[in-house]
């Protein structure tokens, strides 16, 4: 099983465990898992809060730091307790509090449908674009820079207020976007 | 003519906004008056709501709490999942804190305009989108209209905004490209529209005490931003785009002073910086992103170039490459 396969079957199993639709030997293996595997844990979390903003069950105060509870109890557990009852216990709170991580999954999918769907736009009016721009745009896109800089951020705030749709909403991007904090200047 | 001056700056302000919300009976006529209502809706309500953003295949949950007061309005963005990320805004300064760096960036707001910005008619931007009504739809229960607007060339992006039938809110927003492509949705789950805001809600829960601060020039008490003819220019922009600001101001933290240039074509805009670069600066070339804002950099000499924008790679690349001094 290639990697990438291997990555997009646990994450199944993490959606079906906040579901609570885990088989008991998935379970044990998963639970081991995610002992092993710090991603893995901040994915769970990340699964449960979604799925809760999506029940709309979220507390006032989210303790985004929870999965952090689940690491520090593996690590008090015994190897051999991994599979046992007792660690079934402790999942489970977690699990009726979340519910449902399929959720957030069925709205993934909806958008991967959408980037499927045939292109449902009406014929395109030729715009008059300068020809110029049109050489300009023959050029190859090279790969996006993955050690953009933090000062990129600043950038980010300012145009925010210049652009047209401004308010919270591009705001968004800056809140939600996974920065990179090794990128140095 | 002066009556006509006070009419349409009485239509521009937010009173008339709060008038569109306010005249809810009347359902708008057409997709330009529905965009109308929802920007109106957007700015003059109250509202805490949890939604969720979809980018790169990637799902953050996020909460937003916005609260429109004679003062003014107030709004907060906090990140529900990951670093516990925060934007305050009012009508005088942004403030972002990350605390994944340590840092808190204070900049300055400006007042909010009706979306779309320049078109009051929309025959201004029909060489470049089309504005449809693409009928109703029902989000979490609720009935909304769902408005298109879709760009007629590649080098913008298109738009779709679900607006709530009865008050007007904005219920959920996707950004595509031009063949219809999704590349960023925005749902909300769960929101409350119209009820007081505890003042509590809209301070930041995170101090900031410890992190490192900058301030802006025009955010909060740092010195104000003067408009000045850039010593720049941009030769290669997509049709349609005008410039509409040109100001020299310090953007980022330990920098030079940077020319920025904004151009717009009335609904997408792209920022142009050139700035000084510093004699241990880290060079920025080529693409970055966040979620659908794409960022270019290219480095001039000694001076570095850096464009953003909600526009797709191939523009900001296209601008950043046709900047040069101006002659």
């Amino acid at each position: 099983m290639g990697l990438s396969l291997m990555k997009e079957k646990l994450h199944e199993q993490l959606s079906a465990l906040v579901d609570n639709e885990l088989m008991d030997t998935e379970q044990a293996l998963l639970f081991r898992q995610l002992g092993a595997d710090a991603g893995l844990r901040e994915q769970l979390s990340r699964y449960q809060i979604i799925s809760d903003a999506l029940q709309n069950h979220l507390p006032p105060q989210v303790d985004t730091g929870f999965h952090k509870g689940i690491q520090a109890a593996l690590q008090a557990e015994p190897a051999v307790h991994v599979e046992g009852p007792r660690f079934a216990g402790l999942i489970k709170p977690l699990a009726g509090l979340a519910v449902a991580a399929s959720v957030a999954v069925v709205a993934v999918l909806s958008l991967q449908s959408i980037r499927n769907e045939p292109a449902s736009t009406p014929a395109m009016a030729s715009a008059p674009v300068a020809q110029d721009y049109l050489r300009a745009d023959a050029r190859p896109l090279p790969a996006s820079s993955p050690q953009a800089p933090q000062s990129l951020d600043a950038y980010l705030v300012n145009h925010n207020e210049y652009a047209v749709n401004r308010g919270m909403l591009p705001y968004v991007r800056l809140v939600g976007h996974e920065m990179n904090v090794d990128a140095k200047e | 003519m002066k009556w006509l001056l006070f009419v349409s700056l009485l239509l521009s302000g937010p009173a008339s906004l709060q008038l569109a919300y306010a005249s809810g009976g009347s359902a708008p006529n057409n997709a330009r008056q529905w965009l109308d209502s929802m920007s109106g809706a957007l700015q003059a309500l109250n509202y805490d709501g949890t939604f969720v953003y979809l980018h790169d295949g990637k799902l953050e949950a996020m909460r937003i709490v916005h609260e429109a007061s004679p003062g003014g309005e107030k709004e907060r963005l906090i990140a529900l999942t990951g670093s516990a990320r925060e934007v305050l805004r009012d009508e005088k300064v942004v403030t972002c804190i990350m605390p994944d760096n340590k840092s808190v960036m204070v900049g300055q707001s400006r007042p909010r305009q009706p979306f779309p910005e320049v078109p009051e008619d929309l025959d201004s931007l029909s060489p470049y989108y089309q504005l449809r009504d693409a009928g109703e739809d029902r989000i979490a229960g609720l009935m909304t209209r769902v408005i298109d607007i879709t760009p007629r060339d590649q080098y913008r992006y298109g738009y779709r905004f679900w607006v709530d039938t009865t008050n007007f809110m904005l219920l959920k927003f996707e950004l595509k490209d031009v063949d219809g492509t999704a590349i960023e949705q925005v749902m909300f789950t769960d929101l409350k529209v119209g009820e007081r805001i505890p003042p509590a809600t809209l301070e930041p829960s995170l101090t900031g005490e410890g992190y490192n601060w900058f301030r802006q020039e025009g955010g909060g008490d740092a010195p104000a931003v003067t408009s000045v003819q850039s010593a720049w220019t941009v030769a290669l922009l997509p049709a349609g785009f005008k410039m509409t600001d040109s100001q020299r101001r310090r953007v980022r933290q330990g920098g030079e002073h940077a020319e920025h240039m904004v151009f717009t074509d009335g609904l997408a805009t792209v920022s142009v910086y050139v700035e000084k670069m510093l004699a241990n600066q880290k060079e920025f070339t080529g693409l970055s992103n966040r979620g659908a804002m794409n960022a270019y950099g290219a480095v001039l000499g000694d001076h570095q170039v850096t464009v953003v924008g909600e526009v797709p790679a191939a523009t900001v690349q296209s601008v950043a490459h046709s900047v040069s001094r101006r002659q």
